[in-house]
């Protein structure tokens, strides 16, 4: 055990960089279920917010224990997530993306106001999530091995998800929705579902995040949060559950190995990332990806596509 | 002889376009009906009313006397009603038995926390999913490619395979959208027993065609759909002979 931590911090990646990158794994995993149902959902900041929020408030103002605190994050990001769902979920595409991301800025906006609207409507001082200038000295409780295990859990989790009768109806959906509708998939019900188990992994990536960070801001969940956790999925690929972990893994971990690079670090993330999006279109985590790349790289032509004409040649 | 499938008075306008007007249809129970008609008569758009992609603007569509044209596809599929789809649309991205796989997911009994927890009722669920799914491929001649991407079947297999996922969601009704387009005529005969073997299980087809000869192999009863309306209806040597059918696909120049 040892061992691994001297050479993780030999290669830049301390104790706490790891705990990021776990959490940045459970906020892949969160866009992963979303995408690999068809659905470009944006909103994974917003629940993260949420969880972080009500997470916090929970172990501070209620003196609740961590795990309590997580359940009630993932919980309320759950409960948000359904009545947004419903009436958002009929959109698609690009135009789902737009309604989730200015859901994220509402779950923000009203962080910032949540105290003084509070105060303004009961009459009483309200002191929860503390405007502008964040809820401080938060006791830096989230683990290692808690991180692990929601991983591990969640992991297994899709596996089995992907089996089921259920994970089959979320591929279905995805690859032709009006299709999967024919075949008696209900898909109002299965992407709702998705999009709570969404907004709860989220969630958790919040709580854990909040009792890491001893400071949470509402800035610290804008729209920049928003593009880190699509280019998790956008690295690492969606072809696999693993992919997004992978991507949010190396996306963390990167600008800390790169240090010396100083003012240029951000301007190497966008060129890694620009390379995979050109070379490996299909995410670092993807065989097929790979293969394609490897004989291009030595110099053949990939396979003709064969000629799909109808009544091209009988079977 | 009861009325499985009835359409009353059904309308369908486009903005001012009627793709159907006041069409009224009977399909009996435990026969083959054959619907034709020249390019944009109104023929998808009538499957997409029955099984519920599309809505009629007006009329309605009775399934055992139970109205349905303002049900969701899922819950016409839940009833009793499959398709096929002249466009082949499969799921591409799976294999050929997960394309049969998800369409038994109506008789689905277990839970995702059966899933989660591998639990009997998911095993038992597992492999009486893949038993009937590998029945039905053997008979489209498909279990040999039961583990490959259905994407990359030869058109005929995709074809077939469209008709084996349409009949394993365990309808009483089948449509079929135009499903020997690109077969070459062995490929349609052969098909067209699949069909009548179709109804000697007790099903009802309603079968969206181009192919004379296949419409003459299969059908009890032929509806002639131009220009969203019905203009005759009999049985397949009726019409041929049909007039108003030949002045349809052959009077005037439609392209």
């Amino acid at each position: 055990m040892e061992l691994i931590w001297d050479v993780l911090r030999g290669i830049g990646i301390s104790e706490s960089v790891f705990q990021f990158m776990l959490v940045n794994a459970i906020l892949g995993l969160s866009i992963y279920v979303t995408l690999y149902t068809g659905m470009f959902s944006l909103a994974n900041a917003g629940f993260m917010a949420i969880g972080a929020y009500v997470g916090v408030i929970c172990t501070q103002t209620l003196g609740w224990p961590l795990w309590a605190g997580l359940i009630a994050g993932m919980v309320a990001a759950g409960v948000i997530a359904l009545p947004l769902g419903i009436p958002v979920l009929r959109l698609k595409d690009i135009y789902l993306a737009i309604a989730t991301i200015g859901f994220g800025e509402i779950v923000r906006i009203v962080i910032l106001n949540f105290d003084q609207i509070a105060t303004d409507i009961t009459g009483d001082r309200v002191r929860l999530t503390r405007g502008a200038l964040g809820i401080k000295g938060i006791p830096k409780v989230t683990e290692t091995w808690h991180l692990v295990l929601f991983l591990v859990l969640a992991g297994y989790f899709l596996v089995r998800l992907h089996r089921s009768r259920f994970g089959r109806a979320m591929a279905a959906i995805r690859q032709d929705e009006n299709v999967a509708a024919t075949m008696g998939i209900n898909p109002v019900y299965h992407k709702t579902a998705v999009f709570v188990l969404s907004a709860m992994l989220a969630g958790a990536a919040g709580a854990f995040s909040g009792h890491l960070t001893r400071i949470i801001l509402p800035t610290d969940f804008g729209f920049d949060r928003v593009v880190d956790i699509l280019a998790f999925a956008v690295l690492g690929g969606t072809s696999t559950w693993v992919g997004p972990i992978v991507g949010a893994l190396i996306l963390t971990a990167l600008p800390e190995m790169m240090r010396f690079l100083k003012q240029y670090n951000q301007i190497f993330n966008g060129l890694i990332l620009l390379t995979v999006i050109i070379y490996l279109p299909g995410g670092v985590v993807d065989p097929a990806g790979w293969r394609k790349l490897w004989r291009r790289l030595r110099g053949k032509k990939p396979p003709a596509p064969a000629p799909a004409l109808p009544g091209g040649e009988p079977s | 002889m009861t009325a499985l499938l009835e359409l009353k008075g059904v309308s369908r306008h486009f903005e001012g376009l009627a793709a159907l007007s006041d069409v009224d249809m009977t399909v009996p129970e435990g026969k083959i009906v054959g619907l034709i008609g020249p390019n944009g008569a109104g023929k998808t758009t009538l499957l997409n009313c029955v099984s519920g992609l599309d809505h009629p603007s007006d009329g309605g569509i009775y399934f055992r006397g139970k109205a349905i044209h303002r049900m969701p596809p899922y819950r016409i599929t839940a009833l009793g009603i499959a398709r096929t789809y002249q466009n082949i649309r499969l799921f591409g991205e799976m294999t050929v038995l997960e394309n049969i796989l998800v369409a038994q997911h109506l008789s689905g009994r277990a839970t995702v926390f059966d899933s989660l927890l591998l639990l009997p009722r998911h095993r038992r669920e597992v492999r009486s999913f893949h038993e009937r799914g590998m029945t039905l491929l053997e008979r489209f001649r498909l279990a040999g490619s039961a583990e490959l991407v259905a994407s990359g079947l030869p058109y005929g297999d995709q074809r077939r395979l469209e008709m084996a996922r349409a009949l394993a969601t365990g309808p009483q009704l089948l449509l079929l959208d135009e499903p020997t387009a690109g077969m070459n005529p062995v490929e349609t005969r052969l098909f067209g027993e699949q069909v009548l073997r179709a109804r000697e299980d007790g099903l009802t087809v309603l079968i969206v065609e181009h192919d004379m000869a296949l419409i003459g192999q299969v059908c009890d009863e032929v509806y002639v759909l131009n220009f969203g309306q019905v203009i005759a209806h009999g049985t397949p040597d009726e019409i041929k002979n049909n007039p108003d059918v030949i002045e349809a696909y052959l009077g005037e120049d439609e392209d």
